[in-house]
């Protein structure tokens, strides 16, 4: 029945089910799971997690257009996930977003041609007193400049072409900007 | 007494209602209207549009009205300024991104937004940035049109299609401002009750695909009617234009048969009425070719070649096959003028199952009858057992109310048949077995020695089976899975299964018929006895091909073309008549035709399932110059020395009412006393078993 989770994964999936009273709450973590094996939401990701969680696909599916971190299509290598909410947006995020999408030539919601970069516009990452704040991967960039954009481009740019034909997720430069993990 | 119920004081008007009842039900009752746009009575509350807001004396804030259960004493006013000022705020958040289209709305004239607008609305729009503006329409399957712009994301559908249909097939994606209905990766909503949600939605989002932009509400008018399709009898309003059209079928709900549900197949199955095809005019054969010809050519053919084949070989060769779609006036007529006009006894309808049973299994037959129980009996149960049945496949609606069953009222199912249907996953036990093995399970259910041999696989349905409280069992009567000579054996062991379980429990049972008004022909006698005395033996429509008959009357059925072989036998009979709606290939061989008027042209009545007698009422004239059947043959029948005398469609209900064994003393002599709703005739076993 499964056809592209493992059967790592799908064991995960099974061990978080046992973890809630309700088995149906561990869809998050699922979600998570096939996500970071398969590297976007696909609908047949979405098929393989409603089939071990044993619940509708359009249940599944309800969740994954809800949460922004979730992704509904094929994502770059950096996903670059600017916050979009009110203290991000008066302190620039909307600047922040279009320079981005001017230095790669995507509008937020694309991924370059190259398959390096992707832009979203995401809700709140709970950084606010940094803001304008955005996430790459799983590392916040905080207080924003599209200077310091500028920088951290190049930077992952760079990496990316010294680690060519290496891991899809490539690690990032411990830079700028960067506080403490969350 | 007093512990179950409170006391509520709602604009000043007192009431008391059951503990538990919802506030807007409350309010409903004693008919202070509060509006609302997510709530609906069949889908439960949810408290996502904010439109029912109320002020509770004693609480800090509005409350909504849908999500706030009526305490004891509670004082609840529906008009304050507050509650005013809310009402007017919601309002104006639905229509941020509302378009104004509605002069090309289907929905306007009848949308609760645009009504509600009206009447609790700001009047004007504070809001001038831009709407959100989506692609539109979508289409979402065959029957369903989406305008994601003029949804207000109340949900209604979404939950229709989670909570009642138990499809899952609409979903919420995305959030918030950016939310809209879609299906899951896009595919095509299919469903066998898409078209429940045109009627649930409160806007104009959701649009019949078939009738978009074909009508204006306003212009239409409502006719009460029953759906034609099957033998549940849904009840319907038929909308007309211009009283010539039909636009469409909508949901008139009876809580007593459909809960205010409709299948597709029923909602939108009316293309059959204004049909071009319909016949307009008798017909007569004339040098091979059928002909139009008046009503009084075509009686006077009729008569004059039964007569003489009467005269030749008896009236019993000449064959009468009705269609059990007819009217109950229509089979009753055709009954009477067969037998006390032309003198035949060879009656018969057709579709219909057939047994190989005898006048010695009448006992049998007696007792699944006498457990007859009525539709809603399903709500109470404490056991549904499907017996090779299918009713999503036979009675659709069936299906949402056996699940409304098991959802709300924890009743269990036991699935006990040849495959898998829609409702085998809702099923506590399932039982499967080969087509031949049928009556071995359901005696084995409840014999002593299968009990002590203890099949695993029979234990979960026992158990069961053995519990307390009301059982509703369905079957389907035709018994299509089993081999033919194998179903005498499963009506006995049904039987079986009912005797011993009514020992200790209440047992009601449902059959599933075929056609929609198949319990009637049956009731009426439309059927003769074979030889061994029993009705349930060869169809006459397969005795037709032995040659043992010389005419034949095909009443609005169309045997030929399924049954093998039936061409070249109706050929060779000396003469055929045929009444229907269209030209049939029955009709294409017969020498004269007569135009039938279809249920939606003519008054009268059906009896459903669980033999409740509806009524169904004329909404268009019809085409040409057809006629109701009745009509037809009461014509037909002065021709003979015994006609018939029947003035209209209400003096033969009287004889029905006053003749038929069941319906005798039960169902009224007029289709005012009838009622909107119907009667339930004979019936009801469990009724008769408390």
């Amino acid at each position: 029945m499964t056809r592209v989770l493992s059967d790592e994964a799908v064991a995960a999936i099974q061990a978080e089910r046992g973890r809630y009273p309700d088995p149906r709450s561990a869809l998050l973590p699922a979600l998570h799971i096939a996500q970071n094996e398969v590297g976007w939401c696909s609908a047949d990701a979405i098929e393989d997690v409603a089939a071990v969680m044993e619940l509708p696909t359009s249940d599944v599916e309800e969740v994954v257009s809800f949460y922004t971190m979730f992704y509904e299509d094929r994502v770059g290598s950096y996903v670059m996930e600017v916050c979009k909410t009110v203290p991000c947006a008066i302190l620039g995020a909307d600047q922040i977003i279009g320079h981005i999408a001017d230095r790669l030539g995507i509008s937020p919601g694309g991924t370059t041609p190259d398959g390096m970069f992707t832009l979203l516009r995401v809700e709140c990452l709970a950084a606010c007193h940094r803001a304008p704040v955005m996430q790459v991967n799983s590392r916040y960039y905080e207080n924003l400049t599209p200077e310091r954009v500028d920088q951290l481009l190049d930077l992952m740019r760079r990496q990316a072409e010294l680690r060519r034909g290496q891991a899809r997720e490539a690690p990032l430069p411990p830079l700028i900007g960067r506080v403490e993990a969350v | 007494m007093a512990e179950d119920r409170v006391h509520v004081t709602i604009d000043g008007a007192q009431t008391e209602v059951p503990k538990g009842t919802i506030l807007w039900e409350a309010a409903k009752d004693i008919g202070v209207d509060i509006p609302i746009f997510c709530y609906h009575s069949k889908l439960g509350p949810v408290g996502v549009c904010r439109m029912c807001m109320v002020q509770v004396e004693g609480m800090p804030k509005l409350t909504t009205a849908c999500t706030t259960t009526v305490t004891d004493g509670m004082v609840v006013h529906t008009r304050s300024p507050e509650v005013e000022k809310a009402q007017r705020g919601v309002l104006e958040f639905l229509l941020i991104n509302h378009p104004l289209d509605c002069p090309i709305c289907d929905r306007g004239g009848e949308c609760p937004l645009q009504d509600q607008t009206f009447q609790y609305g700001p009047g004007i729009s504070r809001f001038v940035e831009r709407k959100r503006h989506f692609v539109k329409p979508v289409r979402l399957g065959p029957t369903i049109d989406l305008d994601r712009e003029r949804c207000i994301l109340c949900w209604r559908c979404v939950r229709f299609t989670s909570e009642v249909a138990e499809d899952n097939k609409l979903i919420l994606v995305d959030r918030g401002s950016e939310s809209f209905i879609g299906t899951f990766e896009a595919e095509p909503y299919v469903s066998n009750f898409s078209g429940n949600v045109i009627e649930l939605c409160p806007v104009g989002a959701l649009t019949s695909h078939k009738q978009r932009f074909t009508f204006r509400p306003w212009e239409l008018q409502q006719h009460p009617s029953i759906c034609p399709h099957c033998p549940m009898g849904c009840n319907i309003n038929i909308d007309v234009r211009d009283a010539q059209e039909v636009i469409r079928f909508r949901s008139r709900t009876n809580e007593a048969v459909d809960d205010g549900w409709l299948c597709d197949r029923g909602r939108f199955g009316y293309d059959f009425i204004g049909s071009p095809d319909r016949l307009k005019t008798p017909l007569i054969r004339e040098d091979g070719t059928l002909r139009p010809a008046s009503f009084s050519a075509a009686y006077r053919l009729i008569a004059e070649r039964l007569q003489r084949v009467a005269a030749e070989a008896g009236p019993h060769s000449i064959a009468g096959i009705a269609s059990p779609r007819l009217s109950n006036e229509d089979l009753f007529v055709f009954r009477r003028f067969l037998r006390d006009s032309v003198g035949s006894e060879s009656i018969d309808y057709w579709p219909r199952p057939e047994y190989s049973i005898d006048s010695g299994d009448s006992a049998a037959l007696q007792t699944l009858d006498s457990a007859l129980t009525s539709i809603d009996r399903i709500d109470s149960a404490a056991l549904i057992v499907l017996i090779a049945a299918d009713p999503s496949e036979k009675e659709p609606v069936m299906e949402l109310r056996i699940r409304s069953a098991l959802n709300k009222r924890s009743a269990q199912l036991v699935d006990i048949g040849i495959h898998d249907v829609p409702l085998s996953g809702k099923a506590s036990a399932v039982l499967r077995f080969a087509p031949d093995q049928i009556d071995g399970v359901l005696r084995g259910l409840f014999l002593a020695a299968a009990r002590e041999a203890g099949s695993e696989e029979f234990a979960g349905a026992r158990e069961l089976l053995d519990g307390d409280g009301p059982v509703v069992l369905l079957y389907d009567d035709s018994f299509p899975d089993i081999p033919q000579e194998r179903r005498r054996d499963a009506l006995l062991s049904l039987a079986y299964m009912v005797d011993n379980l009514r020992e200790r429990r209440q047992v009601g049972v449902i059959p599933l018929l075929t056609t929609s008004n198949e319990m009637a022909a049956r009731d009426f006698g439309v059927m003769a006895p074979n030889d061994s005395g029993s009705v349930w033996g060869e169809p006459l429509v397969d005795r037709l091909l032995s040659g043992d008959y010389r005419a034949a009357l095909f009443w609005g059925a169309n045997p030929v073309g399924t049954v093998a072989g039936l061409t070249e036998a109706v050929e060779a009979l000396d003469f055929v008549a045929v009444s229907e709606l269209r030209l049939s290939e029955t009709a294409g061989l017969a020498d004269v035709v007569l135009p039938a008027s279809c249920f939606a042209e003519k008054v009268g009545t059906v009896t459903n399932t669980c033999r409740r007698v509806q009524v169904f009422s004329e909404a268009v004239p019809a085409p040409g110059m057809a006629r109701p059947d009745w009509q037809m043959l009461v014509e037909l029948s002065q021709r003979w020395d015994n006609p018939l005398s029947y003035a209209s469609p209400e003096a033969i209900l009287a004889d029905i009412s006053g003749s038929v064994p069941g319906y005798a003393g039960r169902l009224p002599t007029s289709y005012r006393r009838v009622g909107p709703l119907g009667v339930a005739v004979k019936g009801g076993g469990v009724e008769a078993a408390e």
